[in-house]
């Protein structure tokens, strides 16, 4: 948007149909050269279909595509195979989600780049190693002619994504599609990774067409955003004007939905809960001390958690917070349990939880849920929703079948779920009634503490919003003490009342979440709290 | 990304029916309903052969021997005269009865030392694995006849012999699909609402694990058939005028040149028989 040359890509009027099914209707914007543009839009809203059909990846088997689609005004529609080939090699650049599937596990990373190189141009072997040894300079990999020699998986999530940066811009492309490129890396990582998108297009004047189901992401990194809703265009303009007065209903409902928007949303259910917590006698409702738990033995040995403690006041929300490899995953397998610890104590309401055999263990186990990751794994696909929502209430034996059946219905109704969802089974619900049938399944027994382990980062911005009021106003009405565990800031910040900032296994920092978030004092916490795309501006 | 990754299968309906395509798929579904007939006829065969034939499959007619395909006999009669179509709807009941336990040996002892051993892990799936090792480094063959020779030769002690080969297959398979399950978050989320071991095992491991299990059976049934009429051949189970298909092949080998019928008619009902069955399978495997 900041210069008025002819648009470097224009799309106008595109549908595509899978069949008979319309899944992209009617859909116009433009990227010119310098400029970010983000395709917003929920998973199935289209997005990745668009970015298919620019590509020429749709196989025209399947799918019939409708309107125009101009790349340095050339239609790309029409285009041949062969043509299409040289074009996605040379002018359109692709940059994929997830980097550990797209590079090949077999071939070192000179060799990938070789290969992209030598089908498309003629060059001496020295000339095309200096050329890979530049751009992967470029893409800011740390000494080029050690990474050259690697294997994909001798690097990191974030080097991978680098490399795989790295090869779309080899051949000097006008247009970058990059599909979600930070969605499977730690914020810390997202952040860099998305500064070199920033300076690609800065410095060699690239077009960049951004994918993003993160709107906050989208409107700080880009200049214009398209919001996408079921294969339609709901909004498009500069990213400042349509953040600040958003005009589609949609837009303004997916603007309520993002947690970095919205960071005060819970304000009165948090004061709420702290009012009730000063009520309350001392004793923690979950207290973990001194936590040691080292994998492996001898020099390949890992440290997973080093002396870590903290304490959950009765009734409130204390967020775990960490990168992957932090330890937070290792922490709440410890404290169910799941995982021994090598020393350390875990403390529930006073209660240490090692002293216990297997039997009483089980009597302690009742007041101790766990909600997981990833809804579509954590049911058993065998089994219908109401018995698996049952299930807990039959293992210990609560009340006669007919009640339990009663308190099944009672406890979808109040996580939000129709009666009939008692007889389906998990493979035909969303992922978001899915959750909402595993925090069934995990209050079923009225426990005192949930642990929520990023229960919502498999899900959409959308039913993460859902899940999110779904849990505070049943802890409110259940009195629920949370432990929640997340990678995601934006959420903790707005969910939680205190925090433990992890890292390499041992606690950086600890606290209430306002006054961590609002002074960070270990440069950790700083470092990722400053990549994370705040947004200040909140809409009137 | 897992959302993402359904929304998408979600939005790729079938592709539209090329004519080719769909030449594939009615052919498909017609081998299908052939196998499925093929096997119905044989279950019917083996239990109830008196319906399908009048003749009697032991005493033949010295004056009508040797006959070859006819409207009377329409597979013919062997070198006393007996009708072959007659000795072979009767010679079912002991091929078909033979797979069945076979298989089900194979497919019990199997599937218990595979739960076991995935199951319980530790020093236990270690000492089963090697036994298993030991089971599977011996030809399949070799191995039921050497059994059978143990046991003394009789269809009954074919068909254990059989099952006995087949046991190191099933208690693999079992033990990697054990394995790949137990680690899957909803196992060790029925630990946490209050699951003891064999609750868990039972109610979610094995409805799991199952399933691929038993498409092997289905295919194991049809091997079992092939070994089963190998150790028939080779004179191992009943002796005549027992009319297994395995020894009607035997029997009608000294008579090949001349009366080739002998020998095609019986091993093209076991072909036939196996082919249907692995056709079968291939729905179980699709679904698993």
């Amino acid at each position: 948007m900041t210069t008025p040359q002819p648009a470097l890509l224009a799309v106008a009027g595109l549908h595509v149909f899978y069949g008979d099914h319309h899944v992209v209707k009617g859909v116009s914007f433009e990227v010119s050269a310098g400029s970010t543009v983000s395709l917003i839009g929920r998973s199935g809203s289209g997005k990745s279909t668009i970015a298919n059909s620019i590509l020429g990846l749709l196989d025209p088997h399947t799918s019939r595509v409708d309107g125009s689609v101009r790349f340095r005004g050339e239609e790309i529609l029409r285009l041949r195979a062969r043509e299409l080939r040289r074009l996605r090699g040379t002018e359109i650049g692709f940059i994929p989600q997830d980097p550990g599937n797209a590079l090949n596990p077999v071939r070192r990373i000179g060799a990938q780049f070789d290969e992209v190189l030598r089908q498309s141009q003629r060059s001496t072997r020295s000339e095309r190693r200096d050329l890979i040894l530049n751009v992967l300079e470029r893409v800011g990999l740390p000494e080029p002619s050690r990474v050259i020699r690697l294997y994909p998986h001798e690097l990191s999530g974030g080097m991978q994504q680098r490399v795989l940066i790295g090869m779309a811009i080899l051949l000097n492309p006008g247009l970058l599609v990059a599909d979600e490129p930070t969605s499977a890396l730690d914020v810390t990582v997202q952040k860099t990774i998305l500064d070199l998108l920033d300076d690609l297009r800065n410095d060699l004047g690239v077009g960049i067409l951004l994918i993003t189901h993160d709107l906050s992401l989208a409107a700080a990194r880009s200049d214009a955003v398209v919001v996408l809703n079921d294969g339609a265009v709901q909004e498009y303009g500069s990213s400042a004007q349509v953040l600040s007065e958003p005009r589609s209903d949609y837009a303004r409902r997916l603007y309520r939905d993002v947690p970095g928007l919205q960071l005060d949303k819970y304000r009165e259910a948090k004061s709420a809960r702290q009012q009730r917590n000063t009520a309350n006698d001392g004793v923690p409702a979950l207290r973990v001390q001194d936590l040691v738990k080292t994998f492996g033995r001898g020099r390949t040995n890992h440290v997973a958690l080093d002396g870590v403690s903290f304490a959950v006041a009765r009734g409130t929300t204390h967020a775990l917070v960490g990168e992957s490899g932090s330890g937070k995953s290792t922490a709440v397998r410890t404290i169910l349990r799941l995982e021994r610890q090598d020393s350390g104590k875990v403390f529930l309401d006073g209660d240490e939880l090692s002293s216990h055999d297997h039997t009483s263990l089980r009597e302690v186990r009742r007041n101790l849920q766990l909600v997981y990751q990833n809804p579509f794994t954590s049911l058993d696909p065998q089994y219908s929703i109401g018995s698996l929502i049952a299930e807990p209430l039959r293992l210990y034996g609560v009340g006669s079948a007919q009640q339990r059946k009663e308190r099944t219905l009672e406890l979808l109704h109040a996580v939000g779920l129709e009666e009939r969802v008692a007889q389906a089974k998990p493979t035909t619900l969303s992922g978001g009634q899915r959750q909402r049938a595993a925090i069934a399944r995990a209050v079923a027994l009225q426990p005192e503490i949930l642990v929520l382990d990023e229960p919502t980062s498999a899900l959409d911005v959308s039913v993460q919003a859902q899940i999110l009021d779904l849990l505070v106003s049943l802890q409110s009405d259940l009195g629920l003490t949370y432990l929640f565990v997340s990678h995601d800031l934006s959420v903790v910040r707005q969910f939680a009342d205190t925090v433990t900032v992890l890292h390499q296994g041992a606690v950086v920092e600890s606290g209430r979440v306002d006054e961590v978030f609002a002074n960070p004092e270990q440069p950790h916490t700083q470092k990722l709290l400053s990549s994370v795309p705040w947004l200040s501006t909140a809409p009137a | 990304m897992t959302t993402e990754a359904l929304g998408h299968s979600k939005a790729q309906p079938s592709a539209p029916a090329t004519p080719n395509r769909s030449v594939r798929v009615v052919a498909g579904n017609a081998t299908l309903w052939l196998s499925t007939a093929v096997l119905l006829t044989i279950a019917l065969w083996s239990v109830a052969p008196s319906w399908f034939t009048d003749d009697d499959p032991y005493t033949g007619i010295t004056t009508d021997r040797l006959q070859p395909p006819s409207a009377e006999h329409l597979l013919g009669t062997d070198q006393i005269g007996r009708d072959l179509l007659t000795r072979i709807v009767y010679g079912a009941s002991a091929s078909v009865t033979s797979a069945i336990i076979a298989v089900a040996i194979a497919l019990l002892a199997g599937s218990l030392i595979g739960l076991l051993s995935g199951f319980i892990g530790s020093w236990v799936d270690p000492a089963l694995s090697r036994v298993v090792d030991v089971l599977l480094a011996i030809p399949g063959f070799l191995l039921a006849i050497i059994t059978v020779s143990a046991l003394g030769f009789a269809t009954v002690n074919v068909a254990i012999a059989t099952g006995v080969s087949a046991v190191a297959v099933f208690a693999r398979l079992m033990r990697s699909e054990v394995m790949r399950v137990k680690h899957l978050s909803f196992i060790e989320s029925s630990y946490l609402i209050g699951g003891t071991k064999p609750y868990v095992l039972i109610r979610h491991i094995l409805p799991n694990a199952y399933r691929s299990v038993f498409h092997l059976a289905v295919l194991q049934f049809g091997l079992a058939i092939i070994v089963i009429s190998g150790l028939a051949f080779l004179g191992y189970g009943d002796p005549p005028p027992s009319s297994e298909w395995g020894l009607l092949v035997a029997d009608g080998k000294e008579y090949m040149k001349r009366y080739p019928w002998l020998v095609f008619a019986p091993a093209g009902v076991i072909a036939v028989t196996v082919l249907s069955l692995y056709r079968i399978s291939r729905i179980f495997g699709e679904r698993a």
